[in-house]
């Protein structure tokens, strides 16, 4: 039986990876994950573990690739600016499957931005981020307690699918002070790390240009390139029903209008349907909790009777976008300036619709 | 006293030579000389065809950049 | 092929199926030739011990180099391999980690990585090919392309004076920097034997040739045996690093202090029993 404790959601984020075998860490200060490296200064060391503040985000995220190789678990945090510094790593952690986790707290937007305030803009950012055709999974999780629990998610779906995962994250989930079960060890499942294996008596070759599975370089012949690509991009999209995770609510009565949305966001978005269906209205409630790959399948199976979506969100309307592609009647509710939309504001849309 | 063995002839690789001649020209002993048999690569293959000038020095063996000469020694 | 680098080849290049991708007369597969000498002359010594070693490359002509050995062979992206090889020294500190370079990957894109890795004197090795420009792009200017030199980039002209990447790790406090040339091939081998031996940071610049590039553009001959005669006349032994009209070489420092990982494990260890005991 494990015990209870009242923490910020940056701590639970690290205990979390503690508690899933996370012994790197390298980071460079930015607001407002700079409480996750400092957190991870502490404790990583008590159970031996290595934490590294770099030069700068590019080389924290080369050092986590090179741990995770040579054979820890690894992980690193950073918020918008450096997240968009990091993208040329995360492709090469894809390219060469390497297990990773990328912690991106989320503040406002584009360039220096808000630094203190929380967005939901990088949503895009963390499925294109960087070049190339690749597929990712990105978790986001929506309180204090899912910071512990999809930290270790993180780490188990980055060693089981050998790709880096991105936990997408706002401020104000990182600063936010909850009280959190932490399990004992044991109690709720990690996996072991995966590294390269020299094969047949010689090293391992681990390359960046598109390779076969010996490690050569077959960048020149057009059907080799394809098939290793292919079989990338297919490794998580086969496995989406396998990957994604969806929180669904309030459909016991197969309603038509259902507000969905994720992160921080969705907190205002329960407060509304709740307030909703108090005055007996028909609405139903989603979250996904995970962002990439969409989960496409199972939001159609179960919103069965689903026509319209409102989705409220802390950018110019991004998921909005997605979920018009599954041929719903959308009404996107974007926010932007850092406040997090309230539940009076969804509820005086959903009102509107619903009658 | 150990005698250093004799060098019996230098074996170039016909698949591996590139055809930079390092070797032809810093020969101190110049035993090289380009031949006109042409190798998979497409290149004049060096040869060594002055053999007893050669005094054992290794520079051909050191300075080729595609490991093709093997400098064969024996009694 | 010749039998003592054959038995340090990967099988694809060792039995013959596949080229290096060298150009006629590079300097890189000689000076491939020289690490794999190095190693077997210290593993015939009985010092070396190459079961633990890693190998990290950058992009280029020169990140190519190390590619046909048999050993755990890492690609980073341009400029990181410092970075990368700092990762894999730090959870693997009983391992050997060599970094092979180009001198625009190293000194260019990885110029702060290569400041803060001298800096915290990570016990990673650094073999450095300079041929003075850009060679897999097609020959553009680099940062070590010396002053008025004609490449594709700087058709009228190199504009830039250019760095001297041993001056800067001596002065950044590195603990084994030490410049050759590609000629001086008993020098080459004797100086990657004392890296290899070395506790913590090294460098060895090696100043290499690229006939098609920097032998036609920058020299103006392009026999790879004209290019190592050139060197041999602007080079002179110094113990002080200098880059310009005439380039010095030789070992410019050898000494030991605390590596970063000596400093970070130790912290470790004392902070475990702390924590046990309390």
């Amino acid at each position: 039986m494990g015990r209870y404790s009242l923490m910020m959601g940056s701590e639970a984020l690290v205990r979390g990876a503690i508690y899933a075998g996370v012994r790197f860490y390298s980071g460079y200060p930015i607001t407002p994950a700079t409480e996750i490296a400092e957190y991870m200064a502490q404790l990583l060391p008590k159970v031996g573990g290595i934490f590294v503040q770099a030069e700068d985000e590019l080389a924290a995220i080369n050092m986590a690739i090179g741990a995770s190789v040579a054979g820890w678990k690894a992980m690193v945090a950073t918020s918008g600016p450096g997240f968009s510094l990091m993208q040329e790593g995360i492709g090469y952690a894809v390219n060469s499957e390497i297990p990773l986790v990328i912690v991106d707290v989320q503040r406002g937007g584009p360039s220096t931005g808000q630094p203190t305030l929380p967005s939901q803009q990088d949503v895009m950012q963390a499925r294109y981020g960087s070049h190339g055709s690749y597929e990712i999974i990105v978790l986001t999780p929506g309180n204090v307690q899912e910071m512990f629990y999809l930290a270790i998610d993180a780490v188990n779906l980055s060693e089981q699918y050998r790709t880096p995962v991105i936990l997408l994250t706002e401020e104000v989930t990182a600063h936010l002070w909850e009280k959190i079960y932490i399990p004992d060890p044991g109690e709720y499942p990690v996996l072991p790390h995966v590294t390269p294996t020299p094969q047949n008596g010689e090293g391992f070759l681990l390359e960046t240009q598109l390779h076969d599975e010996r490690g050569y370089n077959v960048a020149n012949d057009p059907e080799l390139s394809a098939k290793a690509l292919w079989r990338l991009i297919n490794k998580i999209r086969d496995n989406v029903d396998k990957i994604a995770k969806i929180d669904v609510r309030f459909n016991d009565d197969d309603p038509e209008v259902f507000i969905a949305s994720y992160g921080c966001s969705a907190r205002s978005a329960l407060a509304a349907v709740k307030m909703l269906r108090r005055e007996g209205y028909r609405v139903g409630y989603l979250r996904l909790i995970t962002l990439w790959p969409f989960p496409s399948q199972q939001i159609r199976s179960k919103l069965r009777n689903a026509s319209t979506i409102i989705v409220p969100e802390m950018n110019s309307g991004y998921m909005a976008e997605v979920f018009k592609t599954l041929g719903y009647n959308v009404i996107s509710l974007p926010k932007l300036g850092g406040e997090m939309p309230t539940p009076e504001e969804i509820y005086n849309v959903a009102r509107g619709v619903l009658e | 006293m150990r005698v250093k063995a004799k060098v019996l002839k230098i074996d170039i690789d016909k698949y591996l030579c590139k055809g930079c001649y390092i070797c032809v020209d810093k020969c101190p002993t110049k035993v090289f000389e380009i031949s006109d048999v042409i190798g998979d690569y497409g290149a004049f293959l060096p040869e060594a065809r002055h053999i007893e000038r050669c005094v054992d020095c290794g520079i051909c063996e050191l300075y080729c950049p595609d490991y093709a000469i093997t400098i064969v020694r024996g009694d | 092929m010749n039998p003592l680098i054959q038995k340090y080849l990967r099988s694809e290049y060792a039995q013959k199926r596949r080229r290096t991708i060298f150009c006629p007369g590079c300097g890189n597969g000689i000076i491939l030739g020289y690490f794999i000498r190095a190693i077997d002359e210290l593993k015939r010594e009985g010092k070396f011990d190459d079961s633990k070693l890693y190998i990290v490359t950058g992009i280029g002509c020169s990140g190519n180099t190390p590619i046909p050995l048999k050993y755990n062979i890492v690609r980073a992206l341009h400029g990181r391999a410092l970075s990368v090889a700092t990762g894999i020294k730090l959870v693997r500190p009983d391992a050997e980690v060599v970094v092979f370079a180009g001198d625009g990957d190293l000194l260019s894109i990885g110029g702060n990585h290569f400041i803060h890795t001298i800096r915290r004197n990570v016990g990673v090795k650094v073999i450095l090919i300079n041929n003075m420009l850009y060679g897999m792009t097609g020959g553009q200017v680099a940062p070590t392309t010396p002053m008025n030199a004609i490449t594709h980039t700087t058709p009228y002209g190199n504009p830039e004076p250019p760095l001297d990447a041993c001056k800067l790790a001596v002065s950044l406090g590195a603990t084994y920097v030490a410049r050759w040339t590609v000629a001086l091939a008993k020098q080459c081998i004797q100086s990657i034997k004392e890296l290899l031996l070395h506790k913590g940071f090294g460098l060895l610049e090696c100043l290499s040739q690229c006939p098609v590039y920097q032998g036609r553009y920058i020299i103006g001959i392009d026999r790879p045996s004209k290019i190592m005669d050139y060197y041999l006349k602007i080079t002179e032994i110094s113990s002080e690093p200098r880059y310009g009209e005439k380039i010095t070489i030789g070992k410019f420092v050898d000494y030991e202090k605390p590596t970063y990982e000596e400093v970070i494990w130790s912290m470790i260890n004392r902070i475990k029993v702390m924590n046990n005991e309390g």
